[in-house]
């Protein structure tokens, strides 16, 4: 039966022996999850692959876990880390918009086919907005999708990313300009 | 002219878009297919069945791991001086059959009639010697009239060796004796003495009840 237990208190049972504790916390966040790495892989069975290894990844430590760390961070700092591993087991390093100084990333603009001509309805205005955030570096898309998926805080960004929080700032507020930019300025 | 709110204030509103949040939230209904969620279901149970948390905690763990140590070297120590103290009772043990040993071959060494090859016998030790006498003691037969007197309890007592010495130096006490005995009811015989001659007979049968007496009979 769901309860309204924290997710640091559902892990801790869950180390504890307790599977229902699992089942409550992977209904809560597999959705974001999900969306998170396929958005940032944007290939339907890669996604599949990382996540399911994040989550095995996260059942083996599920002893080791401290409640000292906010479980959606740590969680996401796993996925972090599993994206980056995928990036280099395909030949490819990781993104250069990971890169802490990206000057250039303003100077980037959206492409002008995600530009809509005409008022679309919501779902349409919607997919939309899936396009344009493929076409973000993959830190800005990052930061953006740990924030609207997994509602974290700059400074939970920057833990679960590795990186200083004025740099997730800023690559927040570069994407957001961009996206603003491919919706027209009026999403 | 500078803004004069502070940074911290403006920061939210940089990276806070809620008309772009609110039509990003209309694109979040993509979800994991049910094969995965089955999958991955499956596996947190399994991890959990397969390897249940232990009952004893982590703290009670450091504890025991906490006295393991101390408890080792305190049964070290103990088996150590159990060992030591030991060892002289062992010593001791192996220093009997020296002494016993050495008595007999004391005992041996006052008959001087006694075979050369005896007395060597008895020096050596006994935990070399096999429990049957060696063939140059087999080959002396030793006097029927001398294993009478020893009883089977003192020779529960004494090793096979020792026991040989000192049969063997009772043996020529009792030869000596016997051929005292002789000599004595023979010379009185010799003499027509023979009311004496009886008399010491009759005291040599009660000292001896078992011996022969042919020898100490007269001839016929």
């Amino acid at each position: 039966m769901p309860t309204d237990d924290a997710d640091e208190t559902l892990m801790l049972r869950y180390g504890a022996g307790d599977a229902d504790a699992f089942t409550q916390l992977y209904a809560r966040h597999k959705g974001p999850l999900y969306r998170y790495l396929l958005r940032q892989c944007n290939q339907p069975a890669v996604a599949e692959e990382l996540f399911q290894d994040v989550w095995l990844k996260l059942i083996a430590a599920r002893t080791g876990y401290a409640a000292q760390a906010k479980f959606t961070t740590w969680l996401y700092r796993l996925a972090h880390n599993r994206l980056i591993d995928h990036y280099r087991a395909s030949a490819r390093r990781p993104p250069a918009s990971y890169a802490d100084d990206c000057p250039e990333w303003a100077a980037i603009p959206a492409p002008m086919e995600a530009q809509p001509e005409h008022q679309e309805d919501r779902r349409q205005r919607a997919e939309h907005l899936l396009r344009l955030l493929g076409t973000l570096p993959e830190a800005q898309r990052e930061a953006f999708l740990l924030k609207e998926e997994a509602g974290l805080s700059l400074e939970a960004i920057a833990q679960a990313t590795g990186t200083g929080r004025e740099t997730v700032k800023s690559r927040l507020r570069y994407a957001l300009a961009r996206l603003r930019h491919g919706l027209g300025g009026t999403p | 002219m500078n803004d004069p709110r502070p940074s911290a204030l403006s920061e939210p509103d940089e990276i806070r878009d809620a008309r772009l949040s609110e039509l990003y939230r209309a694109t979040r209904d993509t979800e994991p297919p049910a094969w995965l969620d089955q999958r991955i279901l499956t596996a947190a149970r399994t991890a959990v069945k397969s390897h249940p948390t232990p009952v004893i905690s982590r703290s009670r763990l450091r504890d025991s791991r906490f006295w393991a140590a101390p408890v080792a070297l305190a049964a070290t120590v103990v088996l150590v001086v159990g060992v030591w103290r030991l060892s002289p009772l062992v010593g001791g043990l192996d220093k009997t059959p020296a002494v016993l040993e050495e008595q007999a071959s004391r005992a041996q060494a006052q008959p001087a009639a006694k075979p050369d090859a005896t007395r060597t016998e008895s020096v050596q030790p006994t935990r070399s010697v096999p429990a049957a006498p060696p063939a140059s003691m087999q080959a002396v037969p030793a006097p029927s009239a001398v294993s009478q007197p020893f009883t089977p309890a003192s020779r529960s007592v004494e090793s096979p060796r020792q026991s040989e010495g000192k049969v063997n130096l009772h043996d020529l006490a009792i030869r000596r004796s016997l051929a005292a005995w002789r000599a004595e009811i023979a010379e009185l015989r010799r003499q027509g003495r023979m009311t004496e001659a009886e008399a010491r007979l009759a005291e040599f049968l009660r000292q001896y009840p078992h011996e022969a007496l042919d020898e100490a009979e007269p001839p016929q």
